[in-house]
């Protein structure tokens, strides 16, 4: 059988570390060519090229915050120009804090909302310019979270930005329909080394259990869903949210 | 004719029975009975009746012995202390396994039998009792013949984790415990994933003379109790014995910051000795980071102490009030008493303590700012602050409270900029850490000043040993409450029987022979 992503041209925002690193990795092993994107971290993302160059796969990666709409812009032309478009987008690039309301500062809001939610924005917006004009289809693939479709005990400004991103993919998924361009948000739930490692531990306990498959999730679990998802055999699937959480 | 004043204190015993207590200024001036004890005779031992009364503004123990008639003992310098302590109390935890059954009655069945109302908070292991100072005011009798096996150890370590699951503090005592022969085997041992701290209480010459050593117990994570009377003061030697203490301290606490080992004060305190340097102690925790906390331990007159230390006036001691009445006199207002609680785990009698926390401008106790309620929950039954579901929910009160009420609480500005500051230290948001590791990070913002009055035979009460939390573990698998240990089970110990042995005493080298510490620059 093909590989799922066969020919496929992926960016991913946000590749460097846990999710966005396996959906680089799994993506790449599923046939995709695959860019991605990092803040800080050089060397991990210099270990993420030499994982997936010793799996006989392709990647590139560039140094370019979600927020900076220009490098953004910048970047998907080159790819575009190099590979002659690019098919799939993953907005994956995402932080959070742990903070309640009474610590929450509005910087503290507007660094999470504008990472979360307009870089995904920002993304979408470079890679759409191309993939309507070529008018070959193509997906766009957001990350949510568990915390914005299910009420938690979670950060209120993550958990707002992880809802904003439903909404977007659905109004999203509407828009672009008539390209043939689907859109889909994917949510999981707690992750080994995901936004879990900031939850304290006794929180932790009540996850799992409350899970129906008593564990918490891996990222390599999350990334072939999504590589699931933005291939073509999920070709009847559009503005969706879908939810990876072990069964809550 | 105007009343007198009267403060009242309520206080729910372990019935759900409300009983309240009203001190008025009557009390103050006369004898008034508070209630029935059982003691022992200060020169025989022998469990005899006793009672509690209030007079002067203090509570005494009185009894009357048939052989060795009345005595009478000072339990609690502050009766409005000890009647709001009261209100402390709270229902102990207990181990999964006891050791021992009721037979006789309490204390002569430890080991823990069932009737003892608390599990093990501080597990002591005794692992020598060589050791190479001779303190007049030491608690314990070293006849310096014996050292614990690396198998009795070991047994000992599984057997707490039997008992207790996890444990928050596992201390290695002794003796002085750095004079094992095979003591970092001993450290690697009890370097278990069910225990989250080692500690050990040390008089520190080890520490102040081999500055490897204190590397390697960086290296282990291992915490130092490090015993600390005052840090400079000629009349120490009465409390220590012969030898420059000041020097042979201050090179220890050098060599520990250098190393970075995570260090608690242990301060013996003993009326018209060295009470006058509370302050000075006190100023030692919060001028350095490495030391995490402070210990004053009113001095008990029992084991070796009890037969050098004379004499002494059971009804004049310095007991816990007293002390934390001297922490306010001697840092001149900085930290007041209702900064200060006793520990509910424990009997209020015998643990007080307060959190400080460290903001940019200086320390603010827990107490003002926290939520006393949601504060004694947050450190029942331990006595150490993990970041676990009680405690986030008293600090999340405590947040909202500082939140919605800026105004009223004086520098809520600056705790809630220190809290956001320890809840991203303790919550990074690239890294995995385990509970541990949060808790070491935490240590960088809080420090805890504890005191912990031991019981002699003057002021020995049976319902305070049920409630005692702080265990000395034996190789045969027996918890011994300690100052049950001390007073009735320790001279019967078989560890520790034969011909007395012998250790070079440190001070009384140095006198003889010009031994001397190595200087700082050394």
């Amino acid at each position: 059988m093909q590989p799922l992503l066969s020919g496929k041209r992926v960016l991913v925002t946000g590749g460097s570390r846990g999710l966005g690193r396996a959906i680089c990795q799994v993506f790449a092993r599923q046939g995709a060519r695959v860019a991605f994107t990092y803040n800080k971290n050089e060397a991990a993302a210099a270990e993420v090229l030499e994982t997936i160059a010793a799996e006989g796969g392709q990647a590139l990666a560039e140094r370019c915050s979600v927020l900076d709409a220009k490098g953004t812009a910048a970047l998907v032309k080159r790819l575009e120009a190099d590979w002659g478009g690019i098919d799939v987008l993953v907005n994956n690039a995402g932080i959070t804090q742990n903070l309640p309301l009474a610590l929450l500062e509005e910087e503290d809001w507007d660094l999470v909302m504008d990472t979360n939610v307009k870089g995904a924005f920002l993304s979408s917006r470079a890679v759409l310019r191309g993939m309507i004009r070529r008018k070959e289809g193509g997906v766009i693939l957001t990350m949510g979270s568990l915390a914005g479709v299910r009420m938690l005990e979670a950060p209120i400004h993550y958990c707002a930005s992880k809802a904003a991103l439903v909404g977007f993919s659905y109004a999203l998924a509407k828009e672009v329909a008539r390209y043939k361009i689907r859109v889909h948000c994917l949510a999981p739930g707690l992750l080994e080394g995901g936004v879990g490692i900031k939850v304290p531990d006794h929180r932790l306990k009540d996850y799992l259990d409350n899970c129906a498959l008593g564990r918490l999730g891996t990222f390599e679990e999350v990334a072939e869903l999504a590589a699931l998802m933005a291939s073509d055999r999920a070709s009847y699937l559009s503005g969706e949210v879908v939810v990876a959480d072990g069964g809550l | 004719m105007t009343p007198p004043e009267s403060e009242t204190c309520g206080v729910t015993d372990a019935r759900n029975v409300h009983r309240t207590f009203t001190f008025t200024d009557d009390a103050a001036n006369r004898e008034v009975f508070h209630s029935f004890s059982r003691t022992t005779c200060g020169e025989c031992a022998k469990l005899i009746d006793g009672m509690r009364v209030i007079r002067d503004g203090q509570v005494f123990l009185k009894k009357n012995c048939p052989q060795h008639g009345k005595q009478e003992a000072l339990i609690s310098g502050d009766a409005k202390w000890f009647l709001r302590s009261l209100q402390f109390t709270s229902k102990g935890s207990q181990p999964h396994v006891y050791s021992t059954e009721v037979k006789d009655g309490c204390p002569t069945d430890c080991g823990l039998c069932p009737d003892h109302e608390q599990h093990s908070c501080l597990p002591i292991i005794e692992i020598t009792n060589h050791c190479n100072l001779e303190c007049p005011i030491c608690i314990v009798q070293n006849r310096h013949n014996y050292e614990m096996t690396v198998d009795e150890f070991r047994g000992i370590i599984d057997g707490l984790i039997e008992k207790e699951g996890t444990l928050d503090t596992v201390n290695l005592s002794g003796g002085e415990p750095t004079m094992h022969s095979q003591f970092m085997e001993l450290l690697d041992i009890a370097n278990r994933p069910e225990i989250s701290r080692v500690s050990i209480s040390t008089n520190g010459l080890k520490c102040a003379t081999d500055y490897a050593f204190c590397e390697a117990l960086a290296e282990r994570n291992t915490y130092v109790n490090l015993q600390l009377d005052a840090l400079d003061l000629p009349g120490l030697q009465s409390l220590r014995g012969s030898g420059d203490h000041a020097t042979l301290k201050k090179k220890a606490l050098l060599n520990l910051e250098k190393a970075g080992v995570r260090t608690t004060i242990v301060s013996t305190v003993a009326k018209g000795v060295n009470d006058h340097q509370i302050g000075e102690c006190v100023k030692l925790l919060l001028e350095n980071d490495f030391i995490l906390s402070l210990m004053f331990q009113p001095a008990a007159y029992t084991g070796y102490g009890g037969r050098h230390f004379l004499p002494h006036d059971p009804k004049n001691t310095i007991t816990i009030p007293d002390v934390v009445r001297e922490i306010e006199t001697q840092t001149e207002g900085q930290f007041v008493q209702s900064d200060f609680m006793p520990l509910p785990c424990s009997h209020p009698g015998c643990f007080g303590l307060t959190y400080l926390l460290k903001t940019e401008d200086g320390y603010v106790p827990f107490p003002r700012f926290l939520d006393l309620d949601r504060y004694i929950d947050a450190v029942e039954n331990r006595g150490t602050m993990r970041p676990d579901a009680r405690l986030e929910g008293a600090m999340r009160d405590a947040i909202d409270d500082l939140w919605t009420s800026q105004d009223a609480i004086p520098d809520s500005e600056k705790i809630l900029k220190t809290l956001k500051g320890a809840i991203r230290l303790m919550y990074p948001e690239d890294e995995a850490l385990k509970i541990e590791e949060r808790v070491r990070r935490g240590e960088g913002v809080v420090k805890t000043i504890f005191m912990h009055a031991f019981m002699d035979l003057h002021t020995f009460e049976v319902d305070r040993i049920k409630k005692c939390c702080t265990h000395y573990a034996m190789p045969d698998g027996r918890l011994m409450p300690g100052c049950a240990y001390n007073l009735f089970y320790r001279d019967k110990d078989p560890r520790y029987g034969g011909e007395i042995g012998s250790t070079e005493i440190w001070g009384a080298a140095e006198e003889s022979q010009g031994t001397r510490l190595p200087t700082a620059a050394e």
